[in-house]
């Protein structure tokens, strides 16, 4: 029997925005809009790096949040709504890459949209370049970290969840790449 | 190593190299199916559905091969009866090799560490799988972090086996070799708990043994759509069809149909270029024009499309339909139109803005011929919302508002479906340290307006199964003790005049704006008063003269409807509200210091605030007749099951009562009658409703797959269900005693409260 704790006064505290919108959607579905409004961009953006094509993210897209959005009640508010749909977006562009075998050639780094404003300045922009092609020759598991940190946004609690590691740990490791790229990158400039 | 801080640059370097924006009509299209899509398994883009396991499909289609030489040689008769001997489909493990052995745990085990339980219910082992089913229960609220900066355990549970192999679980476990019977199940930690605040390390023994012949393997036969769906003449032969039935699954009380639709419009030359389809409903009936019951499992995937720029569907439909199925998707084709018109505008919001900041607008524009008023503007942790006022018609077409100058990650806007005049236009931006910079100080922003066409389209393909193939089948008959079913809806005769003095709660979308609220009808939908146009969770009390409800700030709230007089609840806060039969207390379900969802209790005047329980994730279910005992429902963690309890609040005593094992893993909304007699409850297909009494006897469906939402009783013992479906929601009125029922046809909002003298 759940024992009859001491009468601590809760607070009318608002839950975390992610947890309420959950809640919001599994009462009223239309609700869910918030969440997808919310998270569309960094899962497109993750679908899109990892898979090098707009077709493939948009199909990947789509089947992540109908996905999510049908099994929303097996999230049951435990905190990390992020990492959850991020867990889900792994499995799906596993099974997507094992179908599909998905690679982008280093060359093709360079062909990918660039989505910097046009009037930057060109050194900036070739310099974002390079570090496409550097972090397109990482080894998969630190392509990983950069994609949930850069292009999911994820906190680090979440990549940790995510990545079943812990957060100190995913953080050095980021740290550590974050200081190898950027001697790279000063390496490689012309 | 170099500091985070001195990387700084690297880091804003690493997100401007990971930006990628979506096309803006792509996340439009997306937006605007999640939006129409019932949040229950009946309509289109239902994502569960099937696919093969790789090593499956390739099984299947050397089968197929030698199936086709095998016709040749001895007929088909003969060769489906083969068939269908080789692949089975079991309930809750899902397409299965049945030619290979199938093994299963000989007993469940349970172990209890510090009041928690840990249970290893069922296993089901076949040549490609280990399908195992655990639950927990008993975990405290505690034990969870408080929110999602604080991560918890998350280390996957695994199977040791004898030799010490360890297989871990991808979606299943991988198969257990024949030879051995009995595997250790580890779950190294309860999912996201905190170190130290809950056991870890349990290990639970597991013994296999043969599955006994009287074991259910549903025979499944496959079959392409024959004969070849139809597409029928409302579709214009000068376009492609977009709507496609790729493949049929006979698994024995159903059909499982799959297709796609493909979104991308480039294939039709006809057709405007930059146009996409957006489909507004989906419905599947029968030749009699009735809809076809369709059921849930969580049983299979998604499969993959085989067009670009198309999304998949899946469909489990009831043997209980006269065919020839037609499935019918409606909706819009949208075009854009002319060229993107812009304009500017700025506003300070200051060097820190806050959550819940909010700006005067009064900016007028001009757009598309339309009259379009900046209202307001608000921010919010995730970004900026621009509030509108304009024209009729203005927000049928693509209007979103950037800032110059940042990066958003999400943005969009107008006015859903129903185009009000009044629409918000959302931007959203990363806020954390290190992340995009959050627009702060004097601002530039654009509106962008695009004008959209919308034209009004419709696509149909019709399918017959193949009852040489399947077997006949007719209309089934209900289950005994069912009142209605989905056939039986449309011959529901309105609520009779000496009813209608009754009232309903209803929450529903306000028209004019996109806000939700409770309002108030009589029960032939005359009367209608807004209550609270933006709080949800309402409850009537019992006499009807007051709207208990939870507010956007989470408190609770008690509103006076005669005086109008409304008053705030200190310090309570939560939602799941019941009034206690004499109207003097509120029980409910709380969260905040430590406690994620538990029950609590107030007065009804903000006195004696008191926590009932401690573990998650419950729900109220109501109050005993004499307000003596509350009753409330603690989930399981895992698996769909519920636990339901009865608390004395004078002895401060709870007690056990009996296990909900067919509830809805979703909002499992169970009521108990005012007589104390009936816990009504949503099933596991989350559209059905059941009764059962206090003590777990008699438990029986009441509605069958029908869509029931809301749920609430009336004093004098009705029972009011709202109902959803892909063409709205309707609500009904009934007695579960008898099977009286009527519908309400003014009423089409989610039912929260009914007064009935």
């Amino acid at each position: 029997m759940p024992a009859l704790s001491t009468p601590a006064i809760p607070s009318a505290e608002l839950p975390d925005q992610d947890a309420r919108l959950v809640f919001e959607a599994q009462k009223n579905p239309s609700a869910f809009q918030a969440l997808y409004d919310r998270w569309a961009v960094p899962v497109y953006q993750y679908f899109y790096y990892r898979t090098g094509d707009v077709a493939s993210a948009e199909d990947l897209t789509s089947q992540l949040f109908l996905s999510a959005y049908q099994s929303l009640p097996r999230y049951q508010q435990r905190g990390h709504f992020a990492a959850w749909l991020f867990a889900i977006a792994r499995n799906l562009v596993r099974k997507d890459y094992r179908q599909n075998q998905h690679q982008l050639p280093l060359e093709m780094a360079q062909q990918v949209a660039s989505s910097l404003d046009p009037s930057a300045d060109c050194a900036q922009a070739d310099e974002i370049e390079r570090l496409k092609r550097l972090v397109q020759a990482l080894p998969m598991e630190e392509q990983e970290l950069i994609r949930l940190r850069y292009a999911a946004e994820l906190s680090f609690a979440d990549m940790a969840t995510v990545l079943h590691k812990r957060q100190d740990a995913v953080k050095k490791s980021l740290y550590r790449l974050q200081a190898r790229l950027q001697v790279l990158l000063e390496q490689t400039h012309d | 190593m170099t500091s985070p801080d001195s990387s700084q640059s690297i880091e804003e370097k690493l997100y401007a190299a990971n930006r990628m924006r979506p096309r803006p009509e792509f996340l439009a299209v997306l937006r605007s199916r999640l939006v129409e899509q019932p949040q229950r398994p009946l309509s289109f883009g239902d994502r569960l559905g099937l696919i093969f396991r790789r090593s499956v499909w390739v099984t299947v289609l050397l089968v197929i091969i030698l199936l086709a030489a095998a016709f040749i040689a001895i007929g088909p008769q003969r060769v489906l009866a083969a068939f269908q001997q080789l692949f089975g489909y079991i309930p809750g493990v899902g397409i299965i090799n049945e030619s290979a052995p199938i093994r299963l745990l000989a007993e469940p085990v349970t172990v209890t560490r510090a009041e928690i339980t840990v249970t290893v219910t069922s296993v089901t082992l076949t040549d490609d799988r280990t399908h195992i089913d655990y639950r927990i229960f008993g975990v405290p609220g505690s034990a969870y972090p408080a929110g999602e900066n604080v991560t918890g355990c998350m280390t996957q549970p695994y199977l040791r086996l004898p030799d010490g192999t360890q297989l871990a679980q991808e979606n299943d476990f991988p198969p257990v070799p024949a030879s051995v019977n009995e595997a250790i199940f580890v779950l190294p930690c309860i999912a996201n708990t905190l170190p130290g605040k809950t056991p870890e390390n349990w290990q639970l023994p597991l013994r296999f043994v043969p599955a006994p012949p009287n074991f259910t393997v549903v025979p499944v036969i496959e079959s392409l759509p024959s004969p070849t769906p139809t597409v029928l003449a409302n579709t214009p032969t000068s376009e492609i069809n977009p709507l496609t039935i790729t493949k049929v699954l006979d698994i024995g009380d159903k059909f499982v149909l799959m297709g796609e639709f493909s979104y991308n419009t480039g294939g039709n030359a006809s057709l405007p270029p930059g146009s996409w389809w957006a489909i507004k409903q989906v419905s599947i009936t029968g030749a009699d024009g009735r809809k076809v019951p369709q059921s849930y499992s969580n049983d299979f995937e998604q499969p993959t499309a085989t067009r670009p720029d198309s999304e998949t569907w899946l469909y489990q439909l009831q043997k209980n339909f006269v065919p020839p199925v037609t499935i019918t998707y409606a909706g819009e084709l949208i075009s854009p139109v002319g060229a993107k018109e812009q304009a500017e505008f700025e506003f300070d919001a200051g060097p820190h803005p806050q959550d819940g900041g909010q700006w005067t607008g009064n900016q007028d524009f001009k757009l598309g011929g339309y009259n379009i008023r900046l209202v307001s503007i608000e921010s919010s942790s995730g970004g900026y919302s621009f509030h509108f006022k304009a024209d009729p018609g203005a927000s049928s077409n693509a209007i979103s508002v950037d800032i110059l100058g940042y990066t958003p990650n999400c943005g969009g806007g107008g006015g859903g479906d129903q185009f009000p005049v009044e629409f918000d236009a959302r931007v959203c931006y990363a806020n954390m340290p290190g992340g995009p910079e959050f627009p702060h100080g004097k601002l530039k922003a654009v509106i962008n307006f695009q004008a959209l066409a919308r034209q009004n389209k419709s696509f149909q393909v019709q399918w017959s199964p193949d009852t040489a193939q399947t077997g006949a089948f007719a209309t089934s008959t209900p289950q005994a003790g069912v009142c209605l079913d989905s056939a039986s809806l449309a011959q529901l005769k309105p609520v009779p005049a000496g009813l209608t003095g009754g009232k309903a709660l209803l929450y529903e979308q306000l028209p004019g704006n996109n806000q939700w609220g409770l309002v108030l009808y009589n029960l032939d939908g005359s009367g209608k008063q807004v209550v609270v146009p933006n709080g949800n969770w309402g409850a009537l009390s019992p006499d009807g003269s007051r709207v208990a409800y939870s507010a956007s700030d989470n408190g609770i709230h008690i509103i006076n409807l005669d005086s109008r007089m409304e008053k705030v609840l200190p310090g309570a806060g939560g939602f799941n509200l019941h009034w206690s039969p004499d109207g003097k207390q509120i029980a409910y379900i709380g969260s905040g210091n430590g406690v994620i969802d538990s029950v609590f209790v107030v007065d009804s005047d903000g006195a004696n605030l008191r926590q009932v329980s401690s573990l998650s994730y419950e729900s109220v279910i109501g109050w005993s007749p004499d307000g003596s005992k509350l009753y409330f429902v603690i989930p399981f963690t895992g698996g769909a099951a519920w636990k339901v309890y009865s608390f004395d609040l004078a002895g401060g005593k709870g007690q056990e009562l009996f296990t909900i094992e067919n509830g809805t893993p979703k909002f499992l909304d169970p009521n108990l009658s005012p007589d104390g007699k009936w816990i009504a409850y949503r099933g596991r297909d989350n559209s059905s409703l059941y009764l059962v009494h206090t003590d777990g006897s008699d438990m029986h469906l009441l509605l069958d797959n029908m869509g029931a939402s809301g749920v609430a009783w009336s004093q004098s013992g009705w029972l009011g269900v709202s109902l959803d479906s892909s063409s709205g929601t309707a609500v009904i009125l009934l007695k579960p005693d008898g099977c009286e029922a009527y519908l309400l046809p003014g009423l089409h909002g989610d039912l929260e409260g009914l007064s009935i003298p």
